[in-house]
């Protein structure tokens, strides 16, 4: 364990030191839910949501985290957000620890940090005007007031698509894609640096999701916003991202440049992960890896490789550690102890 | 095993020919208390022996409507098929309705958390059709049931035959609603968005499942699906709905080499692309976007519904609805612009 814990240090200074600047720095962040589990038994279970994770965001690009459901990928953009308080672990948004911070630092802090949720529909008060959710901003942060404040309002519509009309419409009188332009307004009130975007997309229809990407690129050039973009859909996530992170039971197992990430995959989980996103092609003959069974439980990891389980190309090695991010390549990390 | 399919070879008159489902001019509405909400106005579509059909739309475009007037589920009241055909099935009494439902033609959900019954075990379920539909006796049925679920993949499935549905994870209940679809053998399936509650390495293993029962047991299926990617790999014919509507109807094939209607072709072209070796993949390259949002189905646009956002639309479409019509075999458009 403490060897692990060493290499893990190494690798993960060398992501610090690669690369310019980065707005945002995790270290060794880990999130453990208890569950009780049973009645009557005293053990202590944990759900390891975020169990030693370790990246950096740099100034100005989009980062995307991908996983399926429960590995944790809500978990470690709301921790960001210290909108969940770690179990242990550093945060440093501009070299500062937000895991330290107290409530005042930390009010000024979320005016640079801000997210958008994933289902526009509970994410915006039903009982409010659109313009009093979007003042809600300036009154917390005691930002412009009167009219000054008022016309602010009407510009954060228009940069997001809306018409000034909606100022005075209650949420319940738009679509989901224009709810969910709303949400982006909010979120660049306070004219943050960086944007946890979580499955911004996923409950959009189809020929809704493109308008939303569209917008929020447009955003993230105009305003040179850093972003952690959440989904689990692949194909958008290679669209918009610059780095992609995949995550796989509460920890991240292969970072890398997105158009290296998706065209040379070296975990194998990346691997069975991108041959199964459906090809909206009939032509497209490529060959697929199935993988075994389900999920493991996230409260029973086991102390080897969290993928020995469903792994279809492990190895007995595989049983006796529990591999830290490799670099595999120029700014490319797998956590295999096959790529090493 | 072998009872099974004599019983299904043995077809009722009706459905004897290649033609496993015929829908003619189905019309479906909700009469609510804002107004009569037309959610089905007027499709027609076959479904033949063994293939698969895919009806593609967005959220509140008719599909599931279609499936459940098929079944003759839609909730009544509010609900009610106002007129169309769907083979002779509209005109059959409830009791003989029950006879053809899941003995016949059964049906997968979009949630199999919600679409089973929590307080009956696995084998319980699919028993109660084989009971019910085949006359198995009980102890027959509960080894045809663990049959049927190591036929669809599960594990150990004499252990998992007595599990309860939350001792089941999301793909295996999915693997549990299959087995019971499968389980009289029937005719038709429609699967209604089956993997879209589903991780994305779960619901390959669905679609591969469903691709090999298809094979296996050749049986028709109606895939509705909102993923262009799903349905590339499964379906054999493609009917694109909008607004109640089926808009453009042709062979996948077709479908993804030259589509027609502006409302297809923006679907197709709204999704991020890339190349195999991923050299085509260029941040910043804009998404093409389908303008506007869909129309609600109370207050729908005069003449084509698809016209105000339409890019090509000129100005009958906006005076009169054209029609779905034939505009080269087996490709049909519903387009002005087209015919």
């Amino acid at each position: 364990m403490k060897t692990e814990m060493t290499i893990q240090d190494r690798s993960s200074k060398n992501s610090a030191t690669k690369g310019p600047d980065p707005i945002l720095s995790v270290r060794h962040l880990k999130k453990y839910f208890p569950v009780r589990s049973g009645w009557f038994t005293q053990e202590e279970k944990f759900v390891h949501a975020a169990d030693d994770v370790s990246f950096d965001i740099r100034r100005g690009e989009v980062l995307g985290l991908v996983g399926e459901s429960g590995c944790g990928k809500t978990t470690l953009g709301r921790l960001l957000m210290r909108l969940l308080e770690p179990t242990s672990g550093q945060v440093l948004f501009e070299g500062r620890d937000i895991i330290q911070m107290g409530r005042r630092q930390l009010r000024v802090l979320r005016q640079k940090i801000q997210i958008i949720f994933q289902d526009p529909y509970a994410s915006l008060n039903p009982r409010m005007t659109v313009g009093d959710i979007l003042e809600e901003p300036f009154i917390v942060h005691h930002l412009e007031a009167g009219s000054e404040r008022r016309s602010k309002i009407q510009q954060l519509l228009a940069t997001v698509g809306l018409s000034g009309d909606a100022i005075s419409r209650y949420p319940h009188e738009f679509s989901g894609g224009q709810r969910q332009r709303i949400g982006i307004a909010r979120a660049l009130a306070t004219h943050p640096e960086f944007i946890v975007a979580d499955e911004p997309v996923s409950s959009l229809d189809v020929s809704i999701q493109a308008q939303i990407i569209n917008l929020l690129e447009d955003l993230q050039e105009e305003y040179h916003l850093s972003m952690l973009f959440i989904s689990h859909d692949l194909n958008i996530v290679r669209h918009i991202s610059d780095r992609v992170a995949v995550m796989y039971l509460g920890r991240i197992v292969e970072i890398a440049d997105s158009r290296e990430l998706f065209t040379r995959p070296m975990h194998p989980y990346t691997q069975a992960l991108l041959s199964a996103i459906p090809i909206p092609d009939p032509k497209s003959k490529r060959p697929r890896i199935l993988l075994e069974g389900d999920l493991p439980s996230p409260v029973e990891i086991p102390a080897h490789c969290r993928f020995y389980s469903r792994c279809p190309k492990r190895i007995p090695d595989c049983l006796k550690i529990d591999p830290p991010l490799y670099e595999v390549g120029n700014d490319h990390q797998a956590a295999c102890i096959l790529v090493k | 095993m072998t009872s099974v399919i004599q019983q299904s070879i043995t077809p009722a008159s009706n459905i004897r020919s290649d033609l496993i489902l015929q829908v003619s001019g189905l019309k479906t509405s909700f009469f609510t208390s804002e107004g009569i909400v037309n959610a089905v106005s007027g499709i027609d579509f076959d479904v033949k022996r063994g293939k698969v059909l895919g009806l593609v739309g967005e959220s509140g475009c008719g599909k599931t409507v279609t499936a459940l007037s098929i079944m003759r589920l839609v909730p009544d009241p509010p609900g009610r098929v106002v007129s169309g055909k769907v083979t002779d099935l509209l005109t059959l009494t409830e009791k003989q309705m029950q006879s053809i439902r899941g003995r016949r033609i059964s049906m997968i959900f979009q949630e199999p958390t919600t679409s089973l019954n929590p307080v009956f075990t696995a084998g319980n379920q699919i028993m109660e059709m084989l009971q019910h539909h085949l006359g198995m006796d009980k102890r027959k049925a509960l080894e045809r049931s663990i049959e049927l679920l190591a036929q669809v993949g599960i594990p150990s499935p004499e252990q998992r035959v007595h599990e309860y549905p939350h001792q089941l994870s999301g793909g295996m209940r999915q693997r549990v609603m299959i087995a019971m679809a499968i389980s009289c053998h029937p005719d038709l399936v429609i699967a209604d968005e089956p993997t879209t509650a589903l991780d994305v390495t779960i619901q390959a293993q669905i679609l591969n499942l469903l691709k090999r029962l298809r094979e296996e047991l050749g049986m028709a299926m109606i895939l509705i699906s909102h993923d262009l990617g799903v349905i590339a790999e499964v379906a054999d014919e493609v009917a694109i709905m909008y607004a109640g509507r089926i808009v453009e109807h042709t062979s996948k094939e077709e479908l993804f080499e030259n589509p027609l209607h502006p409302y297809t072709q923006g679907l197709l072209a709204s999704l991020p692309r890339f190349d195999q070796t991923g050299e085509a993949h260029k941040r910043r390259e804009r998404l093409k976007a389908i303008s506007g949002t869909v129309p609600r189905l109370s207050d729908l646009p005069s003449g084509c519904t698809f016209h105000p956002r339409c890019p090509i639309a000129v100005e009958v479409c906006q005076k009169e609805e054209p029609e779905l019509l034939e505009v080269s075999p087996n490709h049909k458009v519903r387009c002005w612009l087209r015919q």
